[in-house]
């Protein structure tokens, strides 16, 4: 366990420590661009240059990313030295780097930018004239390339090949011609693709959905999780003008690490889409007429109520989402079960082509919160409903627009109501329609295939009149009587004291980081 | 010290088919290989080799018996010999007539290295312009085969080796030993992070010995005559044979075996002195990396420590004389659009700074640079140069001590082009 | 590729192929030679030899690519039957290189690194790095021979000759 010293600072750490990773350690910041913590030592910028007083190399300063640390080494990362040794790393970057500041997408989080301020002169004095490169090469259709941004850290290079293990990306050409390439007739194609643009510290790799859409300094962040499989990465939800304008991944040494897939990074648009429910409404003589929601929601739960007093709870059938929270979906089975007497309650399964790397088969985001909670897959529900066995269904966040014989069955239900997000032809054939949000409005907590629990921020706020989906299932217990904790935290209390797996989990510590439970309850059949 | 010519290293290069193992074998070829196998432990070469300080002679002049010890022992891992023929340095020919000429004796070298080593695959790394070199080497290899002095159970021992020849294609970078080592990966020649070091983890992961042509080519000699032999030639600080190439505005270019440690004024005067009855500019003793020498600086010996001392380098001993009528500009132009073209472009002072001081160069000698335009040159220069510092190899600091040397001894030339507005040796 | 039948190797060239991955513990190792092989042959590298030699060595057509731009012997553009390297740098520059590739580039109607071959596809001509050969100086490798110590008077024999 070597000690060493770093800018007058002692730390002991393990063998095999690099000296950026001591410099870590100790809070000190040292400026990187080729160096990533999920990637392999590349040693190509030389911006993380430090001074090493002891013991005494060839030249004052060297790479942290590649120094060993040693006992009684002795390290300065801001002596005169090592500011000449960045200083001149950044002149030399900035020679060919083209003046795109003013429309390129990365200014605001480009660490050219930063550390140019930094550590860079204040004027520059190359008067030649500059390479030119390739610019607006479309990798794919998702990723854009930018040939004289490009510092050639080889961070996208080594990501491709490393992590994903499809060395789908190149240098090509020689010296300060080099450019990065895919295959002639070639492109991006791995699913994990996108990640490039985050680790690419400049805009010479951005998202072409993202393209020119905002400057990142006017959008807020909001920390939240991913909700389109069951791998739950963490995500930051980028939103400016009531929208969200960008998903990137958040760090997670338990989930994702530093990734996340292509396909969850661009499944936001339905959050902005322009069939977000936005008003409740209530079916009358055959059309949907707008309601309160206060009002919807009584209808609802007098719809059900009745139903259950004339015919008892055997023929309802409660469909609650895997997608919703471990709250929502804690409180639906409540009022479904407890409230309202019917043991019938699943979700629709919903699944993909899952990898060995981040994507899962399961594409519904909480089916293993559901499973702990005692909610497990439905049957068919066309046949239930054909042959007589659901006579009233209640949808809570769900939608089967493409299933014809479910959507054929829904004529024979004596009452059909639906809680979700969106207009659905679900929504249309239902008798009230309750607004409620999606993931990006939410607050709650999920549970990952492996028994991670992470927190769901709400970015935005409901839409017009619609309500948290966690609020519109108060509502209804309301109604039945029962009056509950009226905050996802309060209810996650509840939610802790009936199932065992969540019992020693609090739900503050699954705002900083996830937390995992024990996966071996989960039912999964009645 | 006077000129002591040595017939070890290009012996039998004179005779007809001179690359022929007939010839080789008539001049005691394969007799060190012979002696080793049957007479020597492996630990006994290296030790011999290690006696006779045999110094790189690719241009580091790291000793080579020192690095053969650096090989861990005990690891369950094939080791490697790649031998470095991609000699790309300017005004260097040395290992390119040992290849077409002898290859035998590089050959063997390769095999008492192997066998010294613990190796039983070497590669010899030539670069792809050298076709008739890779040519010799495979009917070298081929008569080895032939012989029984390549292949299984060599010369009824249980030694058993072979060694092949791998192609570059154009890259001086791949002359560096980890950009060679990447290269014949199968990879861009792109040099290496060190630590590790090759003799570590080299190629394909495994223990891997990197040696020169010309140093390989000394062991045969080392161990038939015994490392006393060898120390008796040459001088205290680089002991052995040498072969010196010189070429540019000479009488008569070539390569020439001496003695290490020849004096350079001695050997100018060897070669014809300056071509054409001109007068001597300036010298640049060990390739286009070496800082340039002027007239009343010859009169050094040429061994690693005499050159190193006199503010340049040995380097690998491509001296190229320059006339009265060379523009130093001119020529630094030249030399950095070498260096640019060939830098392969990992770390931003390389790559880019090559880049810029190309241009600046380029333009003084246009006519089109200001007296600020040579200072900065020169900082430029100054700041890519170091190796494991500021950048991954050796590459940067080749082509930054000719730019500060010349702009230090030629400063005048320099300002001559700003102040004139043109070369002042052109119209 | 000769054939373009997106068969790689080629029939003719499997057995000389297959001999060189034969000589490494790693296929990829075997690119390069192969690679040179197919220059020589074909006098380009094609996008389809690219790929198929990818499947071949266990690597992928963006490695490939990588490896055909970094050095300077492979070429995209097909080259012509004598592709001439023409020394440019130190010691041949200092002995009349720069005439001389003038002189070359006139009489062949082609420029250096253009990628392009002369008009009848027999030339084409590129200027080198030191090639080695500094004590022939002037001097150019084509076909795998050197012709040094070249004046300018001697450039349209060499020519003649090449023709054959």
């Amino acid at each position: 366990m070597p000690t060493l010293t770093i800018d007058g600072r002692e730390v002991t750490v393990d063998p095999g420590t690099t000296v950026i990773q001591a410099a870590e350690e100790l809070g000190i910041y040292v400026p990187r661009y080729c160096w990533h913590p999920g990637l392999s030592i590349a040693g190509n910028c030389r911006i993380c240059q430090v001074e090493v007083v002891n013991p005494k190399l060839k030249f004052p300063c060297t790479i942290a990313c590649n120094l060993m640390c040693g006992d009684g080494m002795v390290i300065e990362t801001d002596s005169d030295e090592a500011k000449k040794a960045r200083a001149d790393v950044m002149e030399f970057l900035l020679i060919n780097h083209p003046l795109d500041c003013p429309i390129c997408d990365q200014a605001g989080e480009c660490t050219l930018q930063e550390y140019s301020y930094e550590y860079g002169h204040d004027k520059s004095r190359f008067t030649d004239e500059k390479v030119h490169k390739s610019k607006r090469v479309q990798f794919s259709e998702k990723v854009t390339y930018d040939g004289e941004r490009c510092i050639l850290c080889t961070r996208c290079v080594r990501f491709c090949e490393e992590v994903v293990g499809n060395e789908e990306l190149c240098l090509v050409e020689r010296g300060d011609h080099q450019e990065i390439a895919v295959a002639a007739g070639g492109a991006l194609t791995n699913p994990y693709s996108m990640n490039v643009i985050d680790l690419c510290p400049v805009g010479a790799l951005t998202s072409s959905d993202f393209r020119f859409k905002s400057r990142v300094w006017f959008l807020s962040d909001t920390p939240s999780t991913c909700t389109s499989c069951a791998r739950n990465c963490s995500i930051d939800v980028g939103t400016r003008w009531g929208k969200v304008m960008r998903l990137t991944p958040r760090e997670n040494a338990d989930i994702n690490k530093w990734w996340m897939c292509d396909e969850g990074r661009l499944n936001y648009q339905y959050v902005n889409a322009d069939d977000r429910l936005g008003h409740a409404y209530v079916k009358q003589n055959g059309k949907l007429v707008r309601s309160s929601v206060d009002d919807a929601v009584a209808k609802a739960h007098d719809l059900v109520n009745k139903f259950v007093g004339k015919q008892g709870a055997e023929g309802l059938y409660g469909l609650v989402s895997s997608n919703l929270t471990n709250e929502e979906i804690f409180l639906a089975k409540r009022y479904l079960k407890e409230s309202m007497g019917t043991s019938g309650i699943g979700f629709l399964k919903n699944e993909g082509e899952g990898d060995d790397f981040l994507i899962c088969a399961d594409q519904n985001a909480n089916s293993t919160g559901a499973g702990l909670i005692g909610v497990t897959a439905a049957e068919d529900l066309a046949a239930a409903i054909k042959e007589g066995r659901i006579k009233g269904l209640v949808v809570f966040g769900e939608s089967f627009d493409d299933d014809a014989n479910l959507m054929a069955a829904l004529s024979e239900l004596e009452f059909f109501v639906v809680m979700d997000y969106r207009l659905s032809e679900t929504a249309k054939a239902a008798d009230v329609v309750l607004p409620g949000v999606t993931f990006a409005e939410k607050e709650g907590s999920i549970t990952n295939i492996d028994g991670w629990v992470s927190k769901l921020n709400p970015a935005l706020d409901p839409p017009v009149e619609a309500r948290r989906d966690l609020d519109l299932l108060l509502g209804l217990l309301a109604k039945a009587g029962e009056e509950l904790p009226r905050t996802a935290e309060g209810v996650f209390r509840l939610l802790a004291e009936a199932v065992p797996a969540f019992a020693d989990i609090s739900y503050g510590e699954i705002f900083a980081a996830s937390r995992q439970v024990a996966t071996d309850a989960v039912v999964t059949s009645d | 010290m006077s000129l002591k010519p040595t017939n070890i290293l290009l012996k039998g290069m004179e005779k007809d088919n001179s690359a022929s193992i007939d010839n080789y074998l008539a001049d005691d070829g394969y007799q060190a290989l012979t002696k080793a196998l049957k007479e020597m432990k492996p630990a006994e070469v290296i030790a011999e080799v290690a006696k006779a300080r045999i110094r790189g002679r690719g241009g580091a002049g790291f000793e080579a018996g020192r690095k053969w010890g650096f090989l861990p022992k005990g690891l369950d891992k094939p080791v490697y010999l790649a031998c470095n023929a991609d000699e790309s340095e300017p005004g260097t020919f040395k290992d390119r007539h040992i290849m077409e000429y002898v290859p035998h004796r590089l050959i063997e070298g390769c095999l008492l290295t192997c066998y010294a080593i613990g190796s039983q695959t070497g590669y010899i790394y030539v670069r792809g312009e050298f076709p008739e070199a890779q040519a010799a080497l495979w009917r070298a290899i081929e008569e080895a085969h032939e012989k029984g002095y390549m292949g299984e159970k060599i010369l009824g021992t249980d030694f058993c080796c072979e060694i092949h020849v791998h192609t570059g294609a154009g890259a001086y970078v791949c002359g560096e030993e980890t950009g060679m080592l990447s290269s014949i990966e199968g990879g861009r020649g792109h040099p290496r992070l060190k630590p590790p070091f090759p003799a570590v983890e080299g190629l394909f992961r495994c223990p891997t010995i990197v040696n020169n042509v010309e140093t390989l080519s000394n062991v045969p000699f080392v161990i038939q005559e015994g490392a006393d032999a060898f120390l008796a030639l040459g001088t205290e600080d680089t002991p052995g044979p040498k072969l010196f190439c010189v070429s540019g505005h000479v009488e008569k270019p070539g390569c020439y075996e001496f003695e290490a440690g020849a004096n350079l004024k001695g050997f100018l005067e060897h070669v014809g002195g300056v071509w054409k009855g001109k007068k001597l500019k300036a010298i640049i003793p060990g390739g286009a990396s070496a800082h340039i020498l002027k007239p009343d600086e010859i009169d050094v010996s040429m061994d690693f420590g005499s050159m190193a001392k006199a503010g340049s380098i040995m380097g690998s001993a491509g001296i190229v004389v320059l006339d009265e009528d060379t523009c130093i500009v001119e020529l630094l132009r030249n030399v950095l659009e070498f260096f640019a073209h060939e830098s392969c472009g990992q770390c931003t002072p390389c790559r880019e700074g090559t880049g810029w001081a190309k241009k600046i160069v380029t333009r003084i000698e246009a006519g089109e640079g200001t007296m600020e335009d040579i200072d900065k040159l020169w900082e430029v220069a100054d700041n890519f140069e170091g190796m494991g510092g500021k950048t991954i190899c050796a590459l940067a600091d080749a082509a930054a001590w000719p730019t500060k040397s010349y702009i230090e001894k030629f400063r005048d030339e320099f300002e001559e082009h700003v102040r004139l507005g043109r070369c002042p040796l052109k119209g | 590729m000769a054939e373009g039948n997106g068969v790689f190797p080629p029939e003719n060239l499997k057995a000389e192929f297959d001999g060189i991955v034969a000589r490494y513990p790693k296929k990829t190792a075997a690119l390069i030679p192969i690679l040179m092989r197919l220059q020589d042959e074909f006098r380009r590298i094609t996008t389809e030899d690219m790929d198929g030699l990818a499947t071949y060595l266990d690597t992928t057509p963006a490695h490939v690519l990588g490896v055909v731009t970094f050095y300077t012997m492979f070429s995209q553009k097909k080259r012509g039957k004598h592709h001439i390297y023409l020394c440019k740098t130190l010691s041949c520059h200092i002995r009349g290189a720069e005439e001389l590739l003038s002189l070359f580039e006139e009489k062949l109607g082609v420029k250096a690194h253009s990628g392009e071959a002369s008009e009848d596809g027999e030339f084409s001509i590129d200027t080198g790095e030191c090639l080695g050969l500094c004590e022939q100086a002037p001097c150019v490798l084509v076909d795998g021979k050197a012709y040094g110590d070249i004046t300018p008077e001697m450039v349209d024999q060499i020519i003649k000759e090449l023709r054959g």
